[in-house]
């Protein structure tokens, strides 16, 4: 027979995404109890760096150099950007908040001088980042103060080829050099994937004869560039480790599909919300979500044979856009999935999106989404807010484009920072619930 | 530059005109604007006509179709596949239409079987249940991008030339003769003049605007039809609508996939033939009275190509005659310049052979044509085309011994070698468009999202690609998938929109 339990919480964060994850940690720190669902995340292929703001493809601007100046810029052409309903210092508190959440899970970033980043991608170009974590920082330093740099790739790994990034790296007057090596225990395998690679490492034994081989080939150079393949549970351990061996400084550079640098967030985020208190029910969704008569939320969870059914008072809904399935498609309308909000909408299918798919303009679909006001708290279609305890953050909002303007977790984080605000000054909020049907939670203060 | 035969456009007419010449020792060049089956060739359903299609309107045209079907089963083999077709009517279709269907194959003497819809529901699972009547015909599918590139390999080994991204700009004439051709190479810019006692216009929809260099004129209807390709093989025989021809009436499998089309929208001009997310929709809706499951099944490509239809008065679009047109032009002053347009793919070696026999005849050559009875020699450079190849080959050998560049479609690193060995061995340089015309790469679930750039950075470690010119390429290839995807992205397919922006935009920034 199946149980049936039921769960009372402050909030409930619908989506284990970026802007989940962000709203999550802001929320359990702020001692609101909070249960998190979620299906698939867009976060197994994250590249590990916080983006804030790197080009406005709306404007002329394809790279800002100051993040801080971009946000004006693109809010004078676009002022209906998410940006433009969260003052720089709160965007600026989200970011530093998170990145002291990043340093809890052994996984920390860093900032210089406030400005933009460049980090090399297995393409050889540089993406714009804010925020780089340590296991790239040589990386983006020696970008920076143009180092001797040597790259190494591994027989085997396909998406991943050294000579491609050195000669696309001239173009920005960086130059390198590349190398190839086996990958210990595989040396005659021809499909080689950067999660099991990492697996090995962290796990097996052929770490030692790795940094021999990579010793070998590293000559005349100040530092190393590495596929991301250096541990998923203790990347930092695994990396200085490595420095050590080689005696030359060692990066790691954001592969795809999934990424290594993704599941480390993905898995340490994860567990560190459990070990706060989240009450966490991840691979799973909600098909349905209701009012009841005390103006709870109110949804069931499926959890193998339980079903759980949580009352809550206050919903973030950050449950990304089509890859998320936050966002759908039928009849060439675009919907919102789980409560039917009004979602802005292109003309028509044809003009979803644009004949040359790098246009520099973008997609005039990736600018539909959530309308909300200035608290995150979504629109009806009267262009009221549609529930006083219902909010929407991260890529489902409507007026960006995150993939052209690299400004993805900036956008998840400041948003969930702004609405975990606001629902953090509810009045009820802050001290323990007593109506938690006898859960606890525990406040990471 | 000099030869007896210039013939002018790379599809299945020009390739199959430049074997026959040289199966009959006649000397030939073929120049080719854009790449081999740039034009309608390679837009099409890729379908062998059993002739049933036409038996109402042209029971001459039927009988062709069947005549030259059993000719390429038996000489082309590898080209083909002897699926075997069903004709089905749904309820609500012309009821007259079905009851004379079996006379009018017998007046065209095409080979048809009615069988009961129980048997036609038993050999195709997918057919909806509304059907009131069904026929079995000889209907089989041909790989039309093997065809050409054997076509032309098997002329080339006998003497043939073949120009790519060479375009006839104008005529030089002398006295009502042509004396050469103006070429110019697209991508060298080079400009050459080719000398010939013949030249044969097999420009498909482009033929009124060749002939008008000459001083000819040809009065033509560009009829674009658009098709869709489903992401797995719905069906093992060819499906058609037993009614008179309309929107997406015709399922064809190929392969790992199937092909529902086509529409027939009129257009002015050839410059950007691309599908419409409103044919799109008209093609589902239509295909779905057939397969239900076309409403919900997962496309990866929508594609359009130009009919070349030769126009009389007071007929348009699908009335005119899908029938060939051969023009010897004498009646406008010109001794040396054949056009030969329209027609079907099925007829494409017959046209070929009543091309061939005109310029045989100005030549005064007696050699009859062979094509009819000599094997099409299978080329090494055609074999990749086939859909499911690789996979098959990958599996079949004793675990991975090389790397899989393309996942979706199972294209290996030696393939790929082995591919940029032919292009370069043609002297051609190997693009990652080029690679895709000659292999699956790019056309699965992917769309070219991660295999373009697997193949790109396996390129770069070959030394085949250079300096920064990988990003173009990349560039390059996805847009021409964009081409095909675009119209075609509905609802599900955002998702793999989503993720693909995210790794070519997000990640790497290649927008810049």
């Amino acid at each position: 027979m199946e149980k049936k339990n039921s769960i009372h919480c402050q909030l409930a964060v619908i989506g284990t995404g970026m802007a989940g994850i962000a709203a999550s940690s802001f929320a359990v720190h702020r001692g609101i109890d909070v249960v998190q669902v979620g299906d698939t995340s867009e976060i197994s292929f994250a590249s590990g760096c916080l983006d804030l703001l790197g080009a406005n493809p709306q404007g002329s601007r394809n790279f800002f150099d100051n993040p801080w100046e971009g946000i004006d810029s693109l809010l004078n052409i676009n002022p209906a950007h998410p940006y433009g309903s969260v003052s720089k210092d709160s965007i600026r508190a989200g970011m530093n908040e998170f990145m002291g959440f990043l340093s809890s899970v052994n996984l920390p970033c860093s900032n210089i001088h406030d400005k933009n980043q460049r980090v090399i991608t297995p393409a050889g170009t540089l993406k714009t980042t804010y925020c780089v974590p340590r296991s790239m920082e040589a990386g983006a330093d020696a970008v920076r103060n143009k180092k001797r740099i040597l790259l190494v790739d591994i027989k085997g790994l396909k998406g991943f080829s050294s000579t491609q990034m050195i000669e696309n790296l001239k173009k920005h007057d960086i130059k390198a050099e590349g190398a190839t090596i086996e990958f210990p225990g595989k040396e005659n395998f021809y499909e080689l994937n950067c999660e099991r690679m990492a697996w090995d490492l962290e796990m097996g034994g052929g770490f030692d004869l790795f940094a021999s081989r990579i010793k070998e080939v590293a000559k005349d150079i100040d530092v190393i560039g590495l596929p991301a393949i250096l541990g998923i549970y203790d990347s930092e351990g695994l990396r200085t480790r490595l420095e050590k061996e080689i005696g030359i400084p060692v990066f790691e550079i954001p592969t795809f599909s999934p990424s290594v640098t993704g599941l480390r967030m993905k898995e340490k985020f994860l567990e560190r919300l459990k070990e706060t208190g989240v009450k966490l029910y991840s691979s799973t969704k909600i098909k349905n979500i209701e009012k009841d008569k005390d103006s709870n939320f109110v949804f069931i969870i499926e959890t193998g044979l339980q079903k759980i059914q949580v009352k809550a008072e206050n919903v973030i809904l950050a449950s990304g856009r089509f890859f998320g399935r936050g966002l759908g498609a039928k009849n060439g309308e675009i919907y919102e999935s789980l409560f039917q909000l009004p979602v802005t909408q292109p003309e028509s299918r044809n003009s979803w999106y644009e004949d040359d798919f790098f246009s520099k303009k973008g997609h005039e679909i990736n600018r539909c989404g959530i309308k909300t006001d200035s608290f995150f708290r979504p629109l009806n279609k009267d262009g009221e807010v549609f529930d006083e305890n219902l909010y929407a953050v991260g890529s489902i909002l409507a007026n960006q484009d995150w993939k052209r303007e690299k400004s993805g977790s900036g956008i998840a984080i400041a948003s969930s920072y702004s609405a975990v605000s606001a629902v953090s000054r509810k009045g009820s909020i802050g001290k323990k619930s007593s109506k938690s049907d006898g859960t606890t939670s525990k406040s990471a203060a | 530059m000099e030869t007896d035969v210039l013939i002018i456009g790379g599809g299945a007419t020009g390739t199959g005109i430049a074997r026959d010449l040289s199966l009959r020792g006649i000397d030939c060049i073929l120049v080719e604007q854009n790449d081999i089956n740039a034009g309608a060739t390679g837009a099409n359903h890729g379908l062998l006509h059993s002739g049933a299609r036409y038996v109402a309107k042209d029971p001459e045209a039927a009988r062709e179709c069947h005549e030259e079907g059993e000719i390429l089963k038996k000489y082309a083999p590898q080209c083909v596949e002897d699926t075997g077709g069903i004709f089905i009517a749904v309820k609500g279709d012309d009821e007259k239409y079905i009851a004379d269907f079996p006379s009018m194959c017998e007046r065209a003497r095409v080979p048809f079987r009615e069988i009961s819809v129980d048997e036609a529901i038993e050999k195709e699972s997918m057919l909806s249940k509304n059907i009131i009547a069904a026929f079995e015909v000889q209907d089989a599918t041909i790989d039309p991008f093997r065809l050409s590139i054997d076509n032309i390999s098997d002329a080339r080994s006998r003497g043939a030339k073949l120009l790519r991204f060479s375009k006839v700009t104008e005529f030089i004439k002398d006295n009502g003769k042509i004396k050469a051709a103006r070429v110019v190479n697209s991508k060298t810019g080079e400009v050459l003049d080719i000398e010939a006692s013949q030249f044969v216009n097999a420009s498909g929809a482009w033929a009124d605007i060749v002939a008008q260099m000459a001083g000819a004129k040809i009065s033509m209807l560009y009829s674009k039809g658009s098709l869709l390709v489903t992401s797995s093989r719905m069906n093992q025989r060819v499906i058609n609508r037993l009614r008179q021809a309309g929107d997406a009436d015709i399922l064809v499998p190929g392969g790992t996939v199937s092909i529902i089309g086509t529409t027939s929208v009129e257009i002015d001009n050839l410059d950007d033939i691309r599908p419409t997310a409103e044919e799109v929709d008209q093609i589902i809706k239509e295909g779905a009275f057939m397969v239900p499951e076309l409403e919900t099944t997962r496309y990866i490509r929508a594609y359009a190509g130009v009919r070349p239809l030769v126009w009389a008065k007071g007929q348009g679009g699908r009335s005119i005659s899908r029938n060939y047109t051969l023009l010897g032009h004498e009646d406008e002053g010109l001794e040396n310049f054949i056009t030969i347009t329209g027609g079907k793919l099925t007829t494409y070696r017959l046209m070929a052979e009543k091309t061939c026999d005109l310029i045989a005849q100005r030549l005064k050559n007696n050699t009859p044509c062979k094509t009819h009875e000599t094997i099409l020699n299978p080329s090494h450079e055609g074999e990749w085309t086939e859909p499911g190849r690789s996979s098959r080959d990958w599996l079949k050998s004793e675990g991975p011994k090389e790397t899989l560049l393309c996942e979706c479609e199972m294209v290996t690193t030696s393939m790929v070698d082995n591919i940029v060995s032919d292009i370069k061995a043609e002297g051609k340089i190997p693009t990652l468009k080029e690679i895709g015309l000659r292999s699956r790469v790019g056309k699965g679930p992917c769309q070219g999202a991660f295999c373009s750039f697997r193949v790109t950075s396996h390129l770069y470690n070959q030394g085949v690609f250079t300096g920064d010119n990988g990003m173009p390429e990349i560039r390059d290839f996805i847009n021409e998938r964009w081409k095909g995807f675009r119209p075609l992205i509905r609802d599900k397919e955002l998702v793999q929109t989503d993720l693909q922006e995210a790794f070519l935009c997000g990640l790497f920034g290649i927008e810049n």
